[in-house]
């Protein structure tokens, strides 16, 4: 029985109207130090919608949301640059939300270190993903700057080893007291709960 | 390296990793200002008189052209998401590109205006005042610029948008540079243009910041 | 409580009153139109020094005066939309756009049907048509904005943004476009200003104004409710299309 510790983010009654479109509502849940979410559901049921409203990208239609701790988004998108370089993608966003960290040993962490200075442009998709994730390493944990991860499809066109980096990823962040909540369509080697869309009023 | 700072040098590179770099910007603004002889005339004391302003209508139309893609490579791989979420003020970023935009687009139009000035017969004594009208009043173009790149990006015929919004707004500025930069060091029309560019200084970023997040959602 | 311009989709109380005002509105602007037709071009006396051309005046003046109100009116109704969200708010301001355009044309026309005799020439780049210019194509871009923003709600802020962003540039614009104008034109042109106010010339100005105003605000109305419709049939549209699609996922 999980004992439920301080929530640090709580969602409460959520719509997501888009355009004519009411993609979801009644949607609550509350997640405390240490816990992670799971959202899943067919394409076009507004799990993206959902991790932007979080984020504060979009609005929400209806509900309330409060957290106190800052969060980081990984979209869809990888938001690299090709003309610049692994380091240099990488120590650029971590610079701009304010991180720490090894930035060496991040790359090293997901198996980048060797093409650190290679331009981004050549990388794989696979790659790519690996990079984006690689920035989250400076934010490990419940006491860093952005303990709240919020992750779209973070496994989208990783192979089974950058699975197994992305799971280990999360388990250390969530072992430190952080929280995820991540949109999946093939599920995460992680303990979480499940937010199901596609149907009205879920909740964890 | 601070927030701020890593978003002008990283804008700052990118401009010079990418195609070009400034010398596209140039070379379109020099074009430009060997057209104007072909229309008028080579009638040197006509393009004397309408030096300033025939240079100033350039460095505005170099700038414009430059501007559509201030925010647009940002909205399309999934950056100015992330920027939206920083801990620098999203107006502080503004300021960041806009103050990169300036440096990687203006700043050479003004370092080749010396040469190019002879294109125009521009009096000797006006190219100092003319240089100076520049340094104040084409930082108001980025500023005011990134409102229309942020209110337009990712549309469709967004460039061409752009510049209908952003033109009218110009007109303050060209106006007072122009005639600041046919003149006097410190006179009126200087003091007007510094003024209008402080002004944008303190409102386009709110402004800029505001279209960035309606942009997004 | 609904956030979103989905609440737009039925204002009705809105609908039901200009409903029942329009027509009466209509009857008092066309009244007021057809005497103020006839004060300004048959009853008024003409110009000792202009003659005939003075009656232009009539059209002239209450057009740039609502190309300016209409402007601030639409500007008045963005920051409401913004502020408060309400979505009748960014519809009448979208309304009213074409229709305050459409009088800033009919002020540089006239105006410069007036000038010419004066003038000598169709376009003399005077202070006050210059900045009706200018005023002319921020009403362009904003309309522009909201033919190329394909979604409403971001078309709604980001076409308000811009038109407030106008408004706050205008008195500079009209500022530097003076001062220009000086620096430039240090003759003075004759401004088309009417002769001496006179109740013969007032009248006949005032009431014109007012069937202006009237008109532009029926027709901003009209024009509104249009919108609105337009907004609920697409939204009718839409979720025909959902109810076809949509595919009840069931709790397994």
């Amino acid at each position: 029985m999980r004992h439920r510790v301080t929530t640090i983010l709580e969602v409460s009654d959520l719509a997501c109207q888009r355009g004519t479109r009411r993609l979801f509502e009644g949607v609550s849940f509350a997640l405390g130090r240490g816990e992670a979410l799971v959202i899943t559901g067919p394409n076009g049921t507004g799990k993206s919608s959902l991790l932007r409203i979080l984020a504060g990208l979009l609005e929400e239609e209806d509900g309330e949301i409060s957290h106190d701790d800052e969060m980081l988004y990984l979209g869809h998108l990888d938001a690299l640059k090709p003309q610049m370089s692994v380091m240099e993608n990488l120590r650029f966003w971590v610079s701009l939300f304010g991180g720490t960290g090894d930035l060496d040993a991040a790359l090293e962490r997901f198996g980048l270190g060797h093409i650190r200075d290679l331009t981004a442009g050549v990388l794989s998709a696979g790659q790519r993903r690996r990079l984006t994730l690689a920035r989250f390493c400076c934010f490990l944990g419940g006491d860093s700057a952005r303990p709240i991860w919020l992750m779209d499809e973070p496994d989208s066109a990783l192979d089974d080893a950058g699975r197994a980096l992305l799971d280990d990823l999360l388990k250390e962040h969530l072992s430190l007291g952080g929280v995820v909540l991540a949109a999946t369509h093939r599920g995460l080697g992680i303990e979480a709960g499940e937010l199901k869309l596609g149907e009205v009023g879920m909740g964890a | 390296m601070s927030a701020f700072w890593s978003l002008v040098m990283r804008d700052i590179k990118l401009a010079g990793r990418l195609g070009g770099g400034p010398f596209v910007g140039l070379g379109f603004f020099i074009i430009v200002v060997t057209m104007v002889p072909f229309g008028v005339g080579a009638d040197l004391p006509l393009l004397s008189r309408i030096g300033p302003g025939v240079l100033w209508v350039a460095v505005l139309l170099a700038t414009l052209l430059s501007l559509d893609r201030l925010f647009q490579a940002d909205f399309e791989d999934g950056s100015l998401d992330l920027f939206l979420m920083s801990p620098l003020p999203v107006e502080m970023q503004v300021l960041a590109k806009c103050l990169a935009h300036w440096i990687t687009n203006t700043v050479p139009l003004i370092i080749a205006m010396p040469a190019v000035a002879f294109l125009v017969n521009l009096e000797t004594g006006i190219l100092g005042p003319l240089l100076v009208s520049l340094l104040v009043g084409t930082p108001s173009l980025s500023l005011i610029g990134a409102l229309g790149a942020a209110l337009t990006v990712g549309v469709r015929r967004g460039g061409l948008v752009l510049s209908l919004i952003v033109l009218p707004l110009y007109v303050p500025a060209l106006i007072f540079g122009a005639a600041a930069g046919s003149g006097d060091l410190m006179g009126t029309p200087m003091l007007f243009l510094g003024a209008f560019s402080l002004a944008s200084l303190a409102l386009a970023p709110f402004a800029a910041a505001a279209a960035l997040r309606i942009s997004v959602s | 409580m609904a956030k979103s311009l989905q609440r737009f989709a039925n204002p009705a109380r809105f609908m039901a009153l200009s409903g029942a005002v329009l027509p009466w509105a209509a009857a008092a602007t066309a009244l007021t139109l057809s005497v103020g037709l006839y004060l300004a071009l048959v009853a008024s006396p003409p110009d000792y020094q202009q003659g005939e051309t003075v009656r232009m005046m009539y059209v002239h003046v209450p057009s740039a005066w609502l190309a300016s109100a209409g402007y601030a009116s639409m500007a008045l109704a963005c920051a409401v939309g913004l502020i408060w969200r309400h979505p009748l708010a960014f519809a009448s301001a979208k309304a009213m756009a074409p229709l305050g355009a459409a009088f800033t044309f009919l002020a540089l026309v006239t105006g410069s049907l007036w000038g010419k005799p004066m003038w000598g020439a169709y376009w003399v780049w005077d202070a006050r048509l210059t900045s009706v210019l200018v005023l002319f194509f921020i009403y362009l871009g904003y309309i522009a904005l909201w033919e190329v923003i394909e979604d409403f709600g971001r078309a709604a802020r980001a076409t308000s943004v811009f038109c407030l962003a106008g408004a706050v540039n205008l008195p500079v614009i009209r500022f530097s476009v003076d001062w220009w104008n000086t620096l430039h034109q240090p003759a003075s042109v004759a401004r088309l200003d009417g002769p001496a106010i006179h109740s013969s010339i007032l009248t006949p100005l005032l009431v014109m104004a007012l069937g202006f105003t009237l008109l532009l605000l029926v027709l901003t109305l009209f024009r509104t409710r249009t919108e609105i419709m337009e907004r609920r049939a697409a939204s009718l549209e839409m979720q025909q299309a959902q109810a076809g699609m949509t595919v009840r996922a069931q709790n397994g």
